[in-house]
């Protein structure tokens, strides 16, 4: 009966008229008028040496396929942890109105002293009030509060994901571009290279020991291999990541796969030997018994994914070969 | 023809008791509804005396400020629905497993976008579009699996325990996919500010996306209102009473679905509105939806909005998150309407 089905067809037409109205008015709101979306031909992601726009003017784009132009900053502000001390080699004091919120907490959190540290993700209107003429942010997953700083007329540029040593160094080129200095994020990043390489230059492959990262937090074990910051630590020190051939990222293990892995070397946080190795179950691995070792680090030292990580392949290279005989 | 007890005035349990007037009683949300809008614009991290700053301050307060209320009347409505399809006050909008599915459309809408970065972006589509698109989609893809099921047995217990197993079938899958984003800091970040719940960083965008689901949403729910009144004597008695009980379940369950997507697109889990606001409300305006649902929409709004509101100035570092305080709030505030009226019937 016609009577019947009048509410189904009311209903369906609703139904579809909202979902339709809402993609719609969604789609064709477009990307905020500031925030330029890369042409297909200048590819889509962050690039490292800029590009010439139609208009003439040089621009780099951001990991999320954002096309900012390069042009004179003096009040950069950081939401980034990587970009905190790359800001710090690279900029004059005065050219910086803000660390990350991290910048407190990081081992050197005396060098970010005078500065405010914010959260961008949840201090918009404190970032706001500082005027910023670039914000850095190292984002993947929240963009709304992106949108809203460039709703609100603020050259962002997002550094994209942190994968340890590789993406520090393009994060560095790229804010040496944008702070109008490459020649000296070149060199700072080809220097760096250089000491971290130096590290374990002398010792052959065939002797390298094998070792993981891994967090003991409650009954969690966390690791961190290929494609992150604790791989490169180890691999620098001179040590051969056992993780990397099966896991990527930050992996979390069970004592099943620890004990598969059964690493001569452990490298953790200061503290954590005792909570790995008095676990009955854990007690057996070979970095607990007399022939490996456990290394302990200074977690803020082990966490940090830029110019700490010279300093913590060297601490770990000596607690897995001895110390270096002074030249 | 109203069931016995849909009348104002009547509590649950058919126990009659003084309300104040039906007008006084949406006065009175309006007025805690602007009240919570006004703090919302008024109160925020920077400073609105700053001339240059203030129209954007009050730009984003209000697009914030927006979500937080989109979001608070589509989850009360929703809450609504579903007391009144199962006959439960204590139901809310997660039973029919929808929320649970736009939540997992957001985690896989958060981990595609590790793809969307690594260049498999799609031109017309803006990054921060990803999320709540996928939330929608996860709500549909979950009601037309509940429909799928529930079809085989056209019975109400089975649309029930068909939206709890989806529900916890989702549940686990979001678990997954947590699991998963853990091998990516950022991401790992992201996901647990959805799983908390946040409004902070709506846009224009974003309430676009909202606005004609939550305004098409609320609109037809409330033209089930009479339905729904008398499915609160029972399905049987309801169709003697002329009520196509299989088409109101249809749209009212459909209808919830697009409300909840809509809020959880907006706002990641936001959790106890759909429980308590109708409950509460539901003492002042008795028990018809034709007036629950109008003070649902208010009520549940200036809720948020004032949940949100107190997400900013409690101290800290960072922002307490949405979710949290609506659980803080909403869980005792849930407790002492329970004790209050602990000599009620928790039935209709």
């Amino acid at each position: 009966m016609p009577s019947r089905r009048a509410p189904d067809l009311i209903n369906a037409a609703c139904a579809l008229l909202a979902l339709g109205a809402s993609t719609l008015t969604a789609l064709l709101g477009g990307p905020p008028a500031d925030a330029r979306r890369a042409p297909a031909a200048l590819g889509a992601r962050l690039t490292l040496e800029p590009t010439r726009l139609p208009d003439g003017t040089l621009a780099l784009v951001d990991a999320t396929g954002t096309v900012v132009p390069l042009a004179p900053r003096q009040r950069i502000a950081s939401g980034s942890l990587l970009a905190d001390p790359l800001l710090l080699e690279l900029c004059a004091p005065t050219e910086v109105v803000a660390f990350s919120a991290r910048a407190p907490l990081a081992r050197d959190a005396w060098r970010y002293a005078g500065k405010p540290s914010l959260d961008p993700t949840r201090r918009v209107e404190h970032l706001l009030e500082l005027r910023p003429d670039l914000v850095l942010v190292n984002s993947l997953g929240e963009h709304g509060w992106i949108d809203q700083l460039r709703r609100a007329g603020v050259t962002v540029f997002d550094l994209g994901p942190m994968w340890g040593l590789d993406t520090f160094a393009r994060n560095a080129l790229a804010v040496g571009w944008l702070v109008g200095r490459p020649e000296a994020a070149r060199e700072l990043i080809a220097h760096f290279r250089a000491r971290l390489e130096a590290v374990a230059r002398e010792l052959p492959e065939a002797s390298r020991r094998g070792a993981l990262y891994l967090g003991v937090h409650g009954n969690a074990l966390y690791g961190g291999t290929r494609g992150s910051s604790y791989h490169d630590v180890l691999t620098y020190a001179g040590l051969r990541d056992v993780a990397a051939s099966a896991y990527q990222g930050w992996p979390s293990y069970d004592p099943e796969s620890l004990l598969g892995l059964d690493p001569e070397l452990i490298v953790t946080g200061a503290g954590m030997r005792a909570a790995l190795c008095q676990r009955a179950e854990l007690a057996r691995l070979r970095a607990c018994g007399p022939g490996g070792a456990v290394i302990e680090i200074e977690p803020q030292l082990l966490q940090d994914a830029g110019f700490g990580m010279l300093e913590a392949a060297e601490l770990v290279h000596a607690a897995a070969y001895g110390p270096k005989a002074a030249p | 023809m109203r069931p016995a007890g849909v009348e104002r005035g009547s509590a649950p349990g058919g126990a009659r008791r003084r309300s104040p007037p039906l007008a006084a009683v949406y006065l009175g949300l309006g007025a805690l509804a602007l009240g919570a809008c006004l703090l919302s614009l008024g109160i925020g991290h920077g400073d609105l005396g700053d001339p240059s700053l203030r129209a954007v301050f009050l730009r984003l307060r209000a697009a914030r400020m927006a979500g937080a209320f989109l979001a608070g009347s589509a989850l009360a409505v929703a809450g609504v629905l579903v007391q009144g399809l199962f006959r439960n006050p204590l139901a809310s909008p997660s039973v029919i497993g929808t929320s649970a599915g736009a939540s997992l459309g957001g985690r896989i809408a958060l981990l595609g976008m590790q793809w969307w970065l690594l260049g498999g972006r799609v031109p017309w589509l803006s990054p921060d579009l990803l999320l709540p698109l996928g939330c929608v989609l996860g709500a549909l893809g979950a009601l037309g699996l509940l429909f799928l099921v529930a079809e085989v047995r056209d019975d109400i217990v089975v649309l029930l325990l068909t939206g709890f197993l989806l529900s916890a079938l989702f549940v686990s899958l979001e678990g997954f996919l947590t699991s998963l984003a853990q091998e990516r800091w950022e991401l790992s970040r992201a996901v647990l500010s959805f799983a908390l719940g946040d409004v902070s960083g709506v846009g224009p965008r974003q309430l676009a996306l909202a606005l004609p689901l939550v305004g098409f949403g609320i609109g037809l729910a409330w033209t089930w209102s009479a339905p729904l009144d008398l499915m609160l004597s029972g399905e049987e008695e309801a169709s003697s009473l002329g009520a196509d009980v299989q088409v109101v379940r249809r749209w009212v369950v459909i209808w919830t679905s697009i409300l909840t997507a809509a809020a959880v697109a907006i706002g990641g889990n936001v959790g106890f509105v759909g429980l308590i606001v109708p409950h509460a409300l539901r003492r002042f305006v008795g028990l018809s939806h034709a007036r629950l649902i109008p003070a649902a929409a208010l009520g549940g709004g200036a809720f948020v909005v004032a949940c949100d509101v107190l997400s900013r100035v409690l101290p800290g570092r960072s922002e307490v998150p949405l979710g949290v305080i609506t659980g803080i709030v909403g869980a005792p505030t849930f407790l002492w309407l329970l004790l209050k009226h602990r000599r009620e019937s928790y039935s209709f």
